[in-house]
């Protein structure tokens, strides 16, 4: 056993497990040569783009890329509508802008609500929509310091065994996180991705696999450049709401997204989108719900039902403590505070 | 004004084999020429490099905000950024703030509110705060609450923190709120 004072003078706390260890660092200058710089170095090599999710991970030792290659040296377009209508968000902009853009607050403001309430002030200065969107799915087993993790390997770090589900297969269930990703999935966005052979486009529905140890549908070679967020799906009535156990700087319990189309008479809904988030190894969309709601009034009593129903079909992976029960609860409880909000805005 | 720091004999750099580089790093307004490998992250250099040690060692993981600095007006976290990356910008840190022995606005807004405790968090919170206060210079409470979200005190002691950061945005008006307060008791 180890007593304090060693651990204090010459142990643990003067390890060199919080250094990062070595990597080439390579600075291309435009996205051409991203993609290229990642065709042509062989050693696993990682994109660095705000760091935020990267260099913890990197520091804990869950992840040892041989190459980063930065994006600091590209800049961010500014987003813009583009000629056919569509919100062109760079995959480069950082969450504080997209927070605070007057564009993005009028055409689309629940994407803007999910920027503000990701990490803390400072998170929000260094972290980019493409990072958030291709961030590490998390797990209590893995993302740790390397002095806590377990001396064995899961099959996450290319080991043999699943901690929190001993007997579920060869599968990772580590959960997916991002806060932007089921906003995007309620406002039909489209990624545009950068290959070495071209542009190609791909919805986001798509880009997540759902298999934790391939969470994303992003070749090697592959850089998100992008996001589209097409004509149709804005000025939507639409909503953001992150469950957290503390007020910042957490990650999400369960984070509820919904987009309507109601008719400005009699409340009619004749479009509904209800995705949630940070509850499996990708986002959730809720179809019973969205089909009970289209075309339907949009009232409490109506409220409630829907929320239920979506309750229901959810299937919750229970992580970090939380069982399923309480995250189906919280999904529940979320739906209905969000379209009551849409009903009501005064009183929340 | 320039100075110069000579990063060959400290161990990280010994430890890697990979490219070292010649960067400037402009902290406080002085320039620091360093020769560095990539995998330096900006407090490191900060700290053990420059010897500011204002600059605090928390959690290294981006979740305490104690390793706040600002680059140019917006505050980050520099143990979760490359050195690399921050060549030839702005950077401030604790240090910056104050004129010599004459402390900045906010500085002495915490002094005079007492919001230190351990001190650990003090100055990331002051920079937040600073960085705050640049961009919205009449914040309210919530405003205030949802700026520091990034800055943990382990002490808990919010409630003088915010009443600082206050006291920092409008000196008069705050006095007068406080007496308000103390007269009713």
């Amino acid at each position: 056993m180890i007593c304090w004072r060693e651990r204090i003078s010459g142990g643990l706390l003067n390890s060199n497990t919080m250094k990062l260890s070595q990597f080439d660092y390579k600075t291309p200058t435009s996205r051409k040569e991203v993609v290229d710089l990642l065709k042509t170095s062989g050693q696993d090599p990682a994109i660095l783009a705000g760091g935020t999710d990267l260099i913890p991970h990197m520091k804990n030792g869950t992840l040892m890329p041989k190459t980063l290659v930065s994006l600091n040296h590209l800049s961010a377009q500014k987003e813009h509508l583009t000629d056919d209508g569509s919100l062109k968000l760079d995959a480069l902009s950082k969450l504080s802008r997209i927070a605070e853009s007057p564009l993005i607050k009028d055409k689309a403001p629940s994407l803007a609500q999910a920027a503000f309430h990701v990490g803390g002030q400072q998170i929000r200065n260094q972290a980019t929509l493409g990072g958030n969107l291709c961030q590490e799915s998390r797990c209590l087993y893995l993302n740790q310091s390397h002095d806590f993790q377990f001396v064995e390997a899961c099959y996450k770090r290319a080991g043999d065994i699943c901690y929190p589900f001993p007997d579920g297969g060869r599968i990772c269930r580590a959960v997916f996180m991002s806060d932007m990703a089921p906003v995007l999935f309620t406002l039909g966005a489209r990624l545009v991705l950068l290959t070495s052979h071209g542009e190609r486009q791909v919805d986001i529905i798509d880009f997540y696999t759902g298999d934790g140890l391939k969470a994303l549908n992003l070749g090697p070679d592959e850089l998100i450049t992008s996001v589209l967020i097409p004509k149709e799906f804005q000025n939507m009535q639409c909503r953001f709401i992150k469950a957290t156990p503390r007020g910042g700087l957490e990650f999400a319990m369960v984070s509820i997204a919904v987009a309507l189309t109601l008719d400005k008479r009699d409340k009619k809904c004749s479009n509904a989108l209800i995705a949630v988030g940070s509850i499996n190894t990708k986002p959730l969309r809720a179809s019973a719900a969205e089909k009970q709601l289209t075309g339907s009034l949009l009232n409490k009593s109506n409220v409630v039902d829907v929320s239920k129903t979506a309750a229901n079909e959810i299937q919750p992976l229970p992580h970090h403590g939380y069982s399923r029960g309480y995250l189906k609860q919280l999904v529940e409880v979320y739906i209905k505070r969000s379209l009551m909000d849409i009903i009501n805005p005064d009183i929340s | 004004m320039r100075i110069r720091v000579i990063s060959s004999e400290y161990p990280i750099s010994t430890r890697c084999k990979t490219m070292k580089q010649a960067i400037e790093l402009i902290i406080n307004g002085e320039t620091h020429d360093m020769i560095i490998t990539p995998n330096v992250t900006l407090q490191e250099a900060i700290r053990e490099l420059i010897g500011l040690k204002g600059t605090k060692t928390g959690c290294e993981m981006g979740t305490c905000g104690a390793c706040t600095v600002l680059l140019g007006d917006k505050p980050i976290l520099s143990c979760i950024t490359l050195a690399v990356e921050c060549a030839g910008l702005e950077i401030t840190t604790i240090e910056g703030l104050s004129e010599g022995p004459t402390l900045s606005n906010m500085q002495k807004a915490f002094v005079r509110a007492g919001a230190v405790q351990c001190g650990f968090c003090t100055p990331g919170v002051i920079l937040s705060g600073t960085a705050l206060l640049k961009k919205n210079p009449q914040p309210n409470v919530s405003d205030i609450k949802k700026a520091l979200e990034g800055n943990i005190c382990r002490c808990t002691g919010y409630n003088s923190i915010i009443e600082a950061v206050l006291d920092a945005a409008d000196p008069s008006g705050h006095l007068e709120h406080q007496q308000d307060q103390e007269g009713k008791r």
